[in-house]
């Protein structure tokens, strides 16, 4: 299938700070890419540059074949975004809100009521069409925003962290819309901070880090950097957690991580049988276990192999580094 | 054709809003100009029993008809006293705040008035009153040019009332000259504080990243901004208007007068909304665009002669009240709230000084919004 975005060695400074390093790029169209990263690793600084809210310090955009940077009218009559914060019109009704935007994305006036409509009819709002949508649930105001952002019937949308604050079952109504519009035919390009929902959601996904892509590939793929054996994960008291890291490097070889009281190692598909032989080794050292276990490799264990840091502790150090429109 | 459809469609937004909030809106329009023009309009309106000497050198019916419509009003009390030098001692030492002299001619006028007026300024309010009143009696007898008046320094000699010059201030009171002011300071406060504060919003709440990434052009938010609070300030001069009216203020020129008030408020709110962008595109929190509010906006509308005129402001006031683009409007309101005219010298300057204002900040405006957008 054709790349419908293809970035080219972007990079975007804010001053001295790179938040976007050199990253290239392609989205298919058809499917669901995941950009994924902690806060402030870049997702959000790169969203903006296809939006053209951003002009990149260097490196090209392709929207469906057209260069963006002349092309801005164009490409943004096919796309669409809901961002987390996504913002509906706390003092227009539903219908207005959904007009408005209509008028905005130059929708041909005989075609606006029929869309708006069935706008509202996808987006279950067809009773609160003349309710204020400040006056509505979180869940509402989101489903109103996606539906305001799919208005113009964009090609791609773009989802900056479609579902951060939502709860589990508005968060899942949400991922089944997602899916719905995919398999309509939208292709759709999200940024999430959540692992799980890269995992569920994505064809293929992007792990970015300090404005840098780190790896690249479908979910499958991306988690075997992880390793094709299982993650071995160990939890100790602190005092401990470098005793241990040591044992295991010295008695079975393996080249442990250890965050906080949490240890992780990979074990090779071979080598998975000296899970027991670890354990009984802790029980001779009498070195107290709070907990142990195996698991598949998840895009957590990508992230502290590649990372070195969980995504938690990153997005934490990252906190203060987040870059959103930049207003001077 | 495009830029035209978006501004309206920004504008139809603000209007929306604005109309989901119309009670408050209308609450908020009404309440301070109401307070002001209540409380304020107590520095013209209480002034009575005002100590006036009179010397009647023409002793006819006509001179002694004038002195009783001088007392016959509440605002002077009238002492007659027999010659023109006593009565100048009494207004030297504060018994009375007036001297009028009735002169031999009068009530005819052989090419010098025959009224002379002396008074001291201390109260500037009971000057503004009881003057014109003065003026008025007088021109039941005779010719305007009758009356002449002058500041009476006691240190200084009388001068020669040919050399004095008339008076020319309100014909109205300082309750419709205060009228006036409050019509230019409901435009301040709904264009200067209102786009600024509505733009901060919408930027920190993210509306405006949504307008954005739709491919409508980026002058339509300012331009439909600025039509909106030309718009708005319709509504508010009409509500001012109405209060003004219902408290016994009057537009000396009438259904016309409005409509130049109108015209000359949307030219008006179109500056003011410019500011106001310009300041809101250099400012990251509300808090800090209230406090230009309150700094520079207030101020705005004192330099301007919202309540005191600017003739008696120290120079260097008076000098920035020439770049105030509020000064111009007032000065048009003035001429149609108390004169009943609106020569064409004044329409020339005023209407032509806000033009060039409204577009200046208007362009500024566009352009530094842009560039805050990166």
């Amino acid at each position: 299938m054709a790349d419908i975005i293809k970035i080219e060695n972007l990079t975007r400074k804010f001053g001295d700070f790179t938040a976007v390093n050199n990253i290239s790029l392609s989205i298919k169209e058809g499917e669901i890419f995941g950009l994924l990263g902690p806060n402030g690793a870049g997702k959000t600084t790169t969203i903006n540059m296809l939006l053209t809210l951003l002009i990149p310090t260097s490196g090209k955009i392709y929207i469906d074949g057209f260069e963006l940077a002349e092309n801005h009218e164009r490409a943004k009559q096919l796309m669409g975004l809901m961002t987390q914060e996504t913002v509906v019109e706390a003092d227009l009704t539903a219908w207005q809100n959904l007009d408005l935007f209509a008028h905005l994305y130059h929708i041909p006036e005989k075609e606006q009521a029929k869309r708006i409509y069935e706008a509202l009819q996808e987006a279950d709002l067809t009773n609160f069409r003349d309710k204020k949508a400040g006056t509505f649930s979180g869940g509402m105001q989101r489903r109103l925003g996606l539906v305001r952002a799919m208005l113009q019937e964009p090609k791609i949308l773009l989802l900056d962290e479609p579902t951060t604050g939502l709860d589990v079952q508005n968060r899942s109504t949400m991922w089944t819309r997602i899916r719905e519009l995919n398999k309509k035919g939208t292709t759709i390009l999200l940024t999430t901070q959540y692992l799980e929902e890269a995992d569920e959601l994505c064809d293929r996904l992007g792990i970015i880090d300090h404005g840098k892509l780190i790896a690249l590939g479908t979910p499958s793929e991306v988690k075997r950097i992880a390793g094709s054996g299982k993650v071995l994960e160990i939890t100790v008291n602190l005092q401990d957690v470098q005793k241990v890291v040591s044992l295991l490097k010295t008695k079975f070889g393996l080249n442990a991580t250890a965050r906080t009281e949490k240890i992780t190692a990979v074990l090779e598909k071979d080598k998975e049988d000296e899970f027991a032989s670890i354990s009984a080794m802790l029980e001779r050292q009498k070195i107290p276990v709070l907990s142990i276990g195996l698991h598949l490799p998840t895009l957590d264990d990508v992230f502290i192999k590649l990372t070195g840091a969980g995504m938690r502790d990153a997005s934490g150090e990252m906190q203060g580094g987040r870059t959103n429109i930049r207003w001077r | 054709m495009s830029l035209l459809e978006d501004s309206i469609s920004i504008y139809k937004r603000e209007m929306a809003i604005f109309m989901a909030n119309l009670r408050t809106n209308v609450i908020r329009t009404a309440m301070f100009p109401l307070v002001i023009l209540i409380f304020f309009s107590f520095l013209g309106a209480a002034i009575s029993n005002v100590p006036v000497a009179v010397v009647n050198y023409a002793n006819n019916q006509q001179s002694t008809q004038l002195i009783s419509t001088l007392s016959a009003q509440n605002l002077m009390q009238v002492k007659a006293v027999t010659n023109q030098n006593q009565a100048l001692s009494m207004l030297s030492a504060g018994q009375v705040n007036f001297v009028i002299v009735i002169l031999p001619t009068f009530p005819s006028n052989n090419g010098s008035p025959s009224v002379q007026v002396y008074y001291n300024n201390i109260e500037y309010s009971t000057t503004a009153e009881v003057l014109p009143a003065i003026q008025g009696d007088v021109a039941l007898f005779g010719p305007k040019s009758n009356f002449q008046s002058e500041e009476y320094l006691p240190s200084a000699p009388v001068s020669d009332p040919s050399v004095s010059t008339p008076i020319t201030s309100a014909s109205g009171g300082y309750d419709d000259f205060l009228f006036s002011g409050v019509i230019g300071m409901i435009i301040v406060f709904s264009s200067l504080f209102g786009a600024g504060i509505g733009t901060l919003t919408d930027r920190q709440g993210g509306n405006i990243k949504a307008f954005l990434i739709t491919p409508i052009n980026k002058s339509a938010i300012i331009l439909g901004k600025t039509l909106f609070s030309a718009v708005q300030s319709i509504f508010s001069v009409f509500i001012v208007i109405i209060i003004g009216i219902l408290l016994g203020n009057s537009i000396e020129m009438g259904v016309l007068g409005i409509v130049w008030i109108l015209f000359l408020g949307m030219l008006l709110a179109v500056c003011m909304t410019g500011i106001s962008i310009i300041v809101a595109s250099r400012m990251k929190n509300m808090q800090a665009f209230q406090i230009f509010g309150q700094t520079i906006g207030l101020p705005l509308w004192f330099i301007s002669g919202g309540i005191f005129p600017v003739t008696s402001f120290p120079p260097i006031l008076q000098a920035i009240s020439v770049v105030d683009p509020m000064t111009y409007a007032l000065n048009g309101f003035r001429f149609v709230v108390l004169e009943g005219v609106f020569p064409l010298a004044s329409i020339i300057t005023d209407v032509g000084v806000l033009c060039i204002f409204a577009a200046v900040t208007t362009a500024v405006a566009i352009a530094l919004f842009k560039s805050t957008i990166d």
